[in-house]
């Protein structure tokens, strides 16, 4: 038996009230691992037609073979489902402890399909699931959830929770944790609203943590991760190291330099004065204190306090694509407001880079005319946007078309092309004309436009693991592939993405040979991330999204970008598609049946 | 006069973020920032050359990919000084990898060494060494630098690129 796991998952049907208790098959476990790909294969199972606000509609609540050990970085869990933003299969992940937790409490997931009645939330501990009402709570911002809930279960509960965006099933809402980490993207808290299911309360003992198959081989591969991870000269490195110090946010004076910073919805490439919502400008005015997640030495997460109106305002996600979604993308860099509005969409419940985009399309709409609504607003409005960021979760007004997602409402006033979609999902805070790499990871991203499937900025931006320039096309179909299938691998484990700034395969593998007991190869992880990506690929396929689905924005392909760093320069889409679709062996975004066998995916996915 | 942006570490180490210095080549813009504030010097030049590690961006764009020090500028141009971007995309460079844990990989691989970065594999001899790391912002990488010879060079080299292999997000 593969070690690492609690060897049980539950299905719960909350139409039915019932919870039945299942052990992972085995072959599973060695071609999916778990977390992502385990969530991913589940969801496949579950077929590829289901809308996605069924009670039929899976929803994954999963962690990985390391989740919950004192692998470093192990506090991520995944939140896998078909997305109401987009109809491809999605996964989402947050930190915090709510993974190791629901190790600990005796589960690899918890699969979740029906829908109930009323609100319910679910109470998982000492191995059991429980489902209890939850109609006290419906109506209530994730925080205050997480505040009752916590009161009524314990300090040491976890709860992750969904907001009344969620509720309102505006597509892309979130799960919130009580460690404010989000599993942001996709819709996957609509999803959760569309089954009346408010929260999640994880109960779970430290001393339940799964211990190595081969303790021996683990003493030597966790000190080889720490030693790496803790090295100085990394950027992983505590308190020393440029993510520790400054989180994610450390990235804003940095791409708006380059040229790679999408602003005012993209029509600009840098903004004057992004460094008033950057890390480094955080950190000196208005950081309070470096938190971290489960077995995770880097801390990169910020409690911040921002002030609105004479009213002071803590929480803790300063995070680099959010402070560009409600601040740059929306034509300001207000350091308060730009928080105020990060700390609303958390409360709400909503994806910080959807509701930030959905805010930025609607202030091109307004002041191109494409809008004439009384609640239009233009750009650096910050007051205005709080008020549609609460108008979208509520749907009021305007909101209520822009709850449908950016893209979709676009499409409703006649102009598609404001939106800056892939597959319906909006994009992230990096410029494809001044990053070209990013071009082609969002446009064959399977969950939509994504930094977080293939981040090129990695080696365009940091020289990891070799530098490229930014500027250039050629070899970015290549890179790319290797970062999806790298990152495919990881998000089973689940570590998070900021572990691969310090190892790669060779720490990957040791790590899970130890746990798994089996000898496990640099070769073999690249081979399972190829096979979870074909995987989601394949879904997309059978979903509808065939030849054809791997594009970008029209603006990053005929308006160049005007700022320095990247001026005058558009994205080169199609030479990249090409050398990527060669790369993958994909017949123009298909996965062949061939390449599906080689795979293993076709025996053991669709023939069971 | 041209305006110097100074990021991260060259902040404190001249005390603000921003200075104005004579010069009409990024060159001589250079030499009179280091004329006024001497620990720079050690930071920014390797003898003559700008160090490599250090990123000179005049309107977005690295000076390397223009004219490097000779790179002409105007009464209003501004520099944006980071603390150092290797240049070049040498496919032998490698990022994230500290010289300890490649040293180890080739142990594992039936390495012996031979001296001070250099080990013989079966069929094979690498070198590496590392290189000044890699700044941008308040970020820095170590850099190494990778070479391989021999008759099975080309095999180990892709055994080197997937132990190399890392991402980020």
């Amino acid at each position: 038996m593969l070690g690492g796991y609690a060897h049980k998952l539950a299905r719960i049907n909350l139409s039915t009230g019932q919870v039945e208790y299942f052990a992972p098959d085995p072959k599973d476990l060695e071609m999916y691992v778990g977390g992502r790909g385990l969530g991913v294969k589940y969801v496949f199972e579950n077929g590829p037609k289901v809308d996605p606000f069924s009670p039929d509609n899976l929803l994954c609540i999963m962690n990985g073979p390391l989740s919950g050990t004192r692998a470093k970085m192990s506090g991520r869990l995944a939140v896998v489902t078909k997305s109401p933003l987009t109809g491809t299969v999605t996964d989402s992940h947050m930190g915090g402890w709510t993974a190791a937790k629901l190790k600990w409490a005796g589960f690899d997931g918890l699969l979740i399909r029906g829908a109930s009645d009323k609100p319910v939330y679910l109470l998982v501990k000492d191995g059991e699931v429980s489902i209890h009402d939850a109609s006290d709570l419906w109506g209530k911002t994730t925080h205050e959830v997480h505040r009752i809930l916590r009161e009524r279960h314990g300090e040491d509960a976890d709860v992750m929770a969904i907001g009344p965006a969620g509720e309102n099933l505006v597509r892309f809402a979130n799960w919130i944790n009580n460690d404010e980490r989000a599993a942001g993207r996709g819709g996957t808290g609509a999803v959760a609203g569309s089954k009346k299911l408010k929260a999640i309360v994880v109960v779970g003992k430290q001393e339940n943590m799964p211990q190595p198959k081969d303790p021996e081989l683990w003493r030597e591969a966790d000190r080889l991760a720490s030693a790496t991870i803790n090295d100085p000269k990394n950027v992983t490195a505590p308190k020393k190291g440029g993510l520790s110090l400054y989180g994610t946010n450390v990235l804003m004076n940095i791409t708006n330099v380059m040229g790679a910073l999408p602003t005012f919805n993209a029509q600009h490439t840098c903004i004057d004065g992004a460094e008033k919502i950057s890390g480094e400008y955080i950190r000196e005015h208005r950081l309070i204190k470096d938190n971290t997640c489960h077995a995770c030495p880097v801390a990169c997460k910020k409690m911040v306090e921002v002030h609105i109106n004479g009213k002071a305002i803590r929480f803790e996600s300063y995070e680099y694509e959010s402070a560009w979604a409600l601040g740059a993308h929306s034509g300001h860099t207000d350091t308060d407001w730009t928080g105020y509005a990060i700390y609303l969409c958390n409360a709400y419940g909503m994806d910080t880079i959807e509701t930030g985009n959905a805010i930025a399309v609607l202030m091109e709409a307004t002041e191109k005319g494409y809008y004439q609504g009384p609640d239009g607003i233009r750009f650096g409005d910050k007051e205005g946007e709080a008020r549609l960021i609460e108008a979208i979760a509520l749907r009021k007004g305007v909101g209520d078309g822009l709850a449908e997602g950016p893209a979709r409402w676009a499409k409703s006033i006649g102009h598609p092309e404001i939106a800056l979609e892939v597959k319906g999902q909006s994009i992230p805070a990096y410029d494809p004309r001044g990053l070209k790499g990013m071009g082609i990871a969002y446009a064959t991203s399977n969950r939509g436009a994504c930094h977080l499937r293939a981040y090129t900025p990695a080696s365009e931006i940091l020289g990891v693991p070799y530098k490229t320039d930014p500027l250039a096309w050629e070899g970015k179909g290549k890179l790319t592939k290797l970062f999806q299938d790298l990152s495919a691998f990881t998000d089973s484990l689940d570590l998070c993405k900021f572990s691969q700034f310090a190892e790669g395969p060779e720490e990957y593998a040791k790590q899970l040979s130890a746990y798994w007991g089996r000898p496990v190869t640099p070769e073999e992880i690249l081979l399972i991330g190829e096979r979870i990506y074909n995987l989601e690929r394949y879904y997309n396929n059978l979903a509808g999204w065939a030849e054809g689905s791997d594009y970008l924005p029209e603006r990053f392909l005929k308006e160049p970008s005007d700022c320095a760093g990247s001026k005058g320069q558009l994205t080169e889409l199609d030479l990249m598609l090409q050398e990527y679709y060669q790369e993958r062996g994909w017949d123009k975004g298909v996965v062949p049946p061939a390449k599906l066998q080689a795979l293993g995916i076709l025996s053991a996915a669709a023939d069971d | 006069m041209p305006k110097v942006n100074l990021y991260a570490t060259f902040r404190d180490l001249v005390g603000k973020g921003q200075v104005q210095v004579e010069g009409r080549t990024v060159g001589e813009v250079l030499e009179a920032l280091i004329k006024a504030y001497p620990a720079l010097r050690e930071e920014l030049f390797e003898g003559e050359d700008l160090a490599e590690r250090v990123s000179v961006f005049l309107e977005g764009r690295d000076v390397r990919y223009l004219n490097g020090l000779a790179t002409p500028l105007t009464e209003e141009a501004t520099l944006d000084l980071f603390p150092p971007v290797a240049g070049g995309t040498f496919a032998q460079r490698f990022g994230a990898l500290p010289a300890w844990l490649l040293e180890r990989y080739l142990r594992e691989w039936g390495g012996r060494k031979l001296e001070e970065g250099v080990y013989a594999l079966p069929g094979a001899r690498v070198r590496f060494a590392e290189v000044e790391p890699l700044r941008v912002g308040s970020l820095s990488l170590p850099q190494i630098e990778v070479a391989v010879e021999g008759e099975a060079a080309e095999a180990w080299f892709g055994r080197l690129h997937l132990a190399a292999a890392r991402g980020g997000g």
